[in-house]
């Protein structure tokens, strides 16, 4: 696939003029050596009447964030660039300048070891006309271009094949071969090194200030600004791959940061940190035990945890169990597939489920049972390490129970309960504390959605290494106990009207399970707050244990 | 001229020691002008007057 | 500590200015004199008569200084502090050329032996650069002198450059190697004229004199070859060097010519008055028909005559020479080498009086002379001026309560905007002990 170059666009004033200056100013950029008695113009560029031919060889992968192909180039134009400088010709003066420069930086500015050239060293400079012309440049490349690297070109051979460098010292036979090989072997030099390093980093530069998500986004934002909403990042994109590096740098920081015991934190201008944010996104972070809230409006207290408790399956009838684990099968089945096909190719892996065969033998197919106990999925957040820990106690069990034993010598942590009371569901024993296992955090506390991960990590704040003592846990039980009481109580009370006002029923459908109708969400927040003080969050909860 | 070939080995430590000579040199040539200078007078001047490049009055 | 080494000089009889780089030393402390960097200060002090050290400080970029310690095998006997210090010595200016061979250094050498040796250390801070420099007297004639810097911070840079100068009154010569790329030179000069500066010369001289007496020309040239660069220089330089014998004003000629690039340098300095010298230089390269003028002057003021009464002699022959120079100048017809200490006329005066025109001659020179060395300057201003880089110098020196001030500036003209603008700015002041 070829193309064919308007090469006389090219000669427009203003670009041949901008071209010049660009020239001038990166060639006479930096600390001009001493040989060079002055600065290098350029005295005359043109870009030649013949276009390069440009052919595209093959294109490896397309896809919506990067790009692969292979480019054939080939320029045999007469195109040419003039450039004037002076040298020095004295080498005295050079020698001279070299070594004043030398004790300048040394300290003194005296001249000490520079002998006293009387006329030795006198300033003697030859002008230098340079003409670069006849360049001929045949070259196969490889362009690999992806949102988050950049952009890298690698030629496989070497492009320039032949150059013409004529001077005002081609009277001089040696200085006019000295200056060709020098110059050829930096141009050849420009092309393998140089040329592939600037467009990288003018690439990064491009990448970061990505223009479409900037549009987009004051675009929503003037509309939400108007409204008076508050404005959630989350609510604008939901997808998480066009943060700037920049930022996403300046996170990882603050992340790794807080995997030491250091006091300091890199902060951000305008933003309050929290270390743990996961108190406040409780609500927001979709894992299961909010997917199911939403599916079956609930209003079970989110734990940051993958775990559900155990209360939703317990004690009820098998309709209504089969219904929840139905549930969770979706969810989770969609989750994986979403995972899953992103990275395979567009192969359809299917979850894998154990299979239960239930007493007979004589059933031949495996069944894909509902009530399956977790599936291996790699990749996907690991919402299902705490499904194993389930204790489905079903009615109707069969012998071959596969799920977990409780075993004689590890003490099998309780699974979660929930002190909810939640509007559907019967009964809820009021004295079913939440186990405070010693070694419940580690399921508990633990939550694999990527917004906590990228956010609290392992650091200061985050319970994971349980740093409260044991001994301080049943006190606090106790006063945990009251307040979660109090917020329970609260908490339903506003329901309960919420419910009598609005009778708003979740527009969700069972193709989004895992991605949360945030809109409701934060309506019914809002509202909340509206009700009380109008200050966004909750009291943000004591450190669970 | 006899022709000395030097092992590699002693060729670094001839470097080495080369290394070492110029640093000692860098840092004693000062001291070694101080010692004598305090050594050809007559009447020792104590330390501080040696060293003080501000006149005394 | 450039004047100690001076006094080193002196102390041993070494005739510093009878190298080839100084033979347009007149024209070069004049013209290219150097403005200080920023605002230094410097201290010294001189311990014993062995050693003397120093301490300096400036602002220039970073704050930074050096302490500096100098030994030397002879006792400095005649060094001066700041305060005392004329003003001609300090600075030096106009160089009066007296190739003089003084009976003391012979006494010297006999007494110390052939040991005389400087030793000079500076430790610049902050990286600790040091400079160092060695003199060693092999012979009265003979001296090897080693200057070298190194710092250990930036990459080994360590560059050692060694004379070995030989210096009697009518010839110089020097061999220099330097490890910075291994440059190899040459130097030597020649000088003609009458060496002899006693009374008695005079007096037994016959009646024609010579306008050339007391005038001497120097011949010299320097060829250098950088071996690893593969780089040569040469040049030559010639200077005719007179006092005008009717004022006894000095006045110097040079003309320094490089073959290689064809570049020609001619300059005329004349120190127009007890206080002031004026000079001027014109370069030309023969290749490039590139041409410069440079002007330059500079002025003495606050010129104090020594109220001594053992100079009476000096200060009556200083009376008449300045009421000589009030009158004589315009009037073209009498002759110039005719001048009676009696006479206020001296158009009138036609015969001469032949014995005491050379000693009139003498007076007037050595007179003048004295009256330069004697008179006590309290400043110096120095302008200098260069045309096709158009650029004007100005530096001014003086003595302000007990310190030696230096303050100069550097204004050129942008050649982009064709304003005047200020390039350097810089002051030091120095406190000597």
């Amino acid at each position: 696939m070829s193309f064919k170059v308007d090469w006389n666009l090219l000669e427009t004033q203003s670009m041949s003029e901008w071209t010049k200056e660009l020239l001038t100013e990166a060639l006479n950029s930096g600390k001009r050596p001493n040989i060079l008695a002055s600065n290098i113009e350029i005295k005359d560029l043109n870009f030649g009447k013949i276009p390069p031919d440009f052919e595209i060889l093959e294109i490896g992968e397309l896809e919506k964030d990067r790009f692969r192909g292979i480019f054939k180039i080939n320029y045999s134009g007469d195109s040419s660039i003039t450039l004037h400088t002076k040298v020095q010709a004295n080498p005295l003066k050079i020698y001279h300048d070299n070594l004043v420069e030398l004790e300048n930086d040394i300290g003194g500015s005296s001249n000490f070891v520079t002998p006293n050239f009387l006329l030795s060293n006198n300033e003697f400079s030859i002008p230098l006309d340079l003409k670069l012309s006849d360049i001929k440049i045949n070259a196969i490349g490889i362009i690999v271009f992806s949102k988050t690297k950049g952009l890298t070109l690698v030629f496989r051979n070497d492009p320039l094949d032949s150059i013409k460098v004529s001077s005002t010292f081609d009277m001089v036979q040696v200085l006019a071969n000295f200056l060709q090989k020098q110059i050829e072997s930096q141009i050849r030099e420009l092309f393998r090194e140089t040329l592939p390093t600037v467009l990288h980093k003018l690439s990064l530069k491009y990448i970061t200030l990505n223009n479409e998500f900037d549009t987009n986004l004051l675009q929503k934002l003037e509309k939400s600004i108007n409204e008076e909403e508050e404005i959630v990042l989350f609510d604008l994109n939901n997808e998480f791959n066009n943060y700037s590096m920049k930022n996403l740098q300046h996170n990882l920081k603050l992340f790794n940061s807080r995997e030491t015991l250091e006091l300091k934190v890199p902060k951000f201008k305008k933003i309050i940190q929290r270390s743990n944010l996961d108190k406040f996104n409780k609500n927001l972070s979709p894992n299961l035990l909010t997917s199911l809230n939403l599916l079956n409006d609930y209003k079970l207290e989110n734990n940051n945890s993958n775990g559900i408790p155990i209360n939703l399956l317990v004690n009820k009838d098998y309709n209504n169990v089969k219904e929840i684990i139905k549930n969770i099968s979706n969810i989770q089945t969609n989750n994986y597939y979403k995972t899953t096909n992103n990275n395979n190719n567009g192969i359809e892996l299917k979850p894998k489920r154990r299979v239960i065969k239930l007493g007979k033998k004589n059933i031949e197919k495996p069944e894909k049972t509902e009530k399956s106990s977790p599936m291996l999925v790699s990749k996907a957040s690991s919402m299902n390490t705490s499904m194993s820990r389930y204790k489905k106690v079903e009615d109707n069990d069969s012998e071959d129970n596969t799920l977990i034993e409780e075993t004689n010598e590890i003490q099998q942590p309780k699974p979660l309960r929930s002190t909810d009371i939640s509007p559907q569901n019967t009964i809820l024993e009021s004295n079913d504390v939440k186990d405070y296992h010693p070694h419940s955090h580690l399921y508990r506390n633990f939550s694999n959605s990527p917004l906590n991960n990228s956010i609290t990590g392992v650091g200061i704040g985050n319970n994971y290494f349980n740093f409260n003592n044991k001994d301080t846990m049943s006190e606090l039980e106790d006063s945990k106990q009251e307040f979660n009481d109090k917020i329970n109580k609260l908490y339903q009370s506003k329901i309960n009207e919420l419910n009598e006002k609005f009778k708003v029923q979740p527009s969700f459908t069972l193709t989004n399970d895992t991605y949360l109708d945030f809109k409701t969400i934060k309506n019914r927040l809002n509202d909340l707050s509206k009700l009380e003080d109008k200050s966004y969050f909750d009291i943000p909860p004591p450190y669970q244990m | 001229m006899s022709q000395i070939t030097l092992s590699d080995e002693s060729k670094e430590r001839i470097i080495k020691l080369l290394d070492y000579a110029r640093t000692i040199s860098h840092y004693g040539f000062i001291p070694m002008i101080l010692y004598l200078g305090w050594s050809s007078t007559s009447n020792k001047p104590n330390i501080f007057n040696l060293l003080s490049p501000f006149p005394t009055v | 500590m450039e004047y100690l080494q001076k006094c080193f000089y002196k102390s041993t009889g070494w005739q510093e200015e009878n190298i080839f780089p100084n033979i347009t030393s007149s024209s070069q402390s004049i013209l290219d004199f150097q403005i200080p960097n920023g605002c230094k200060l410097d201290i010294s002090s001189k311990t014993t008569d062995y050693s003397a050290s120093s301490f300096t400080l400036s602002n220039y970029n970073v704050i930074n200084g050096s302490l500096a310690y100098l030994y030397s095998s002879l006792p400095l006997n005649n060094t001066v502090g700041t305060k005392n210090i004329s003003l001609q010595e300090a600075i030096s200016g106009f160089k009066v050329l007296e190739p003089i061979y003084k009976e003391e250094t012979m006494d010297n050498f006999k007494k110390f032996g052939n040991r005389n040796l400087l030793l000079y250390g500076r430790m610049y801070f902050p990286g600790s650069a040091l400079e160092s420099m060695v003199i060693k007297q092999l012979s009265p004639q003979t001296q090897l002198l080693i200057k070298s810097i190194s710092n250990p911070n930036i990459a080994k840079n360590g560059t050692m450059i060694i004379y070995l100068q030989s210096n009697t009154p009518k010839f110089s010569r020097e061999f220099v190697y330097s490890t910075n790329e291994a440059l190899m030179g040459f130097r030597c000069l020649f000088n003609f004229g009458n060496t002899n500066n006693s009374k008695s010369e005079y007096q037994n001289s016959s009646a024609i004199i010579p306008k050339l007496d007391n005038s001497m020309v120097s011949i010299g040239t320097e060829v250098w070859y950088a071996a690893m660069t593969m780089s040569p220089g040469f040049s030559t330089a010639f200077r005719y060097s007179t006092k005008s014998t009717s004022t006894g004003k000095p006045l110097t000629m040079t003309l320094a010519c490089n073959p290689i690039l064809g570049q020609m340098s001619s300059t005329y300095t004349i120190k127009t008055s007890v206080a002031s010298t004026f000079s001027s230089k014109y370069d030309f390269n023969l290749y490039s028909y590139s041409s410069n003028l440079s002007l330059g002057f500079e002025l003495y003021n606050n010129s104090k005559r020594k109220s001594d009464s053992n100079d009476y002699d000096i200060m009556k022959s200083s009376e008449t020479l300045h009421e000589k120079s009030l009158l004589f100048t315009p009037d073209d017809k009498s002759t110039p080498t005719v001048i009676s200490s009696h006479h206020h006329y001296p158009s009138d005066h036609s015969h001469i009086d032949s014995h005491s025109q050379p000693h009139q001659k003498e007076t007037v020179i050595s007179a003048f002379q004295n009256l330069v060395n004697e008179s006590e300057f309290n400043s110096v201003v120095r302008v200098s001026t260069s045309l096709s880089d158009k650029m004007l110098k100005l530096l001014w020196e003086g003595r302000f309560k007990d310190f030696l001030v230096s303050a100069g500036t550097r204004i050129s003209i942008n050649e982009f905007t064709h304003q005047p603008e200020f390039n350097k700015f810089g002051i030091s002041f120095s406190y000597a002990n």
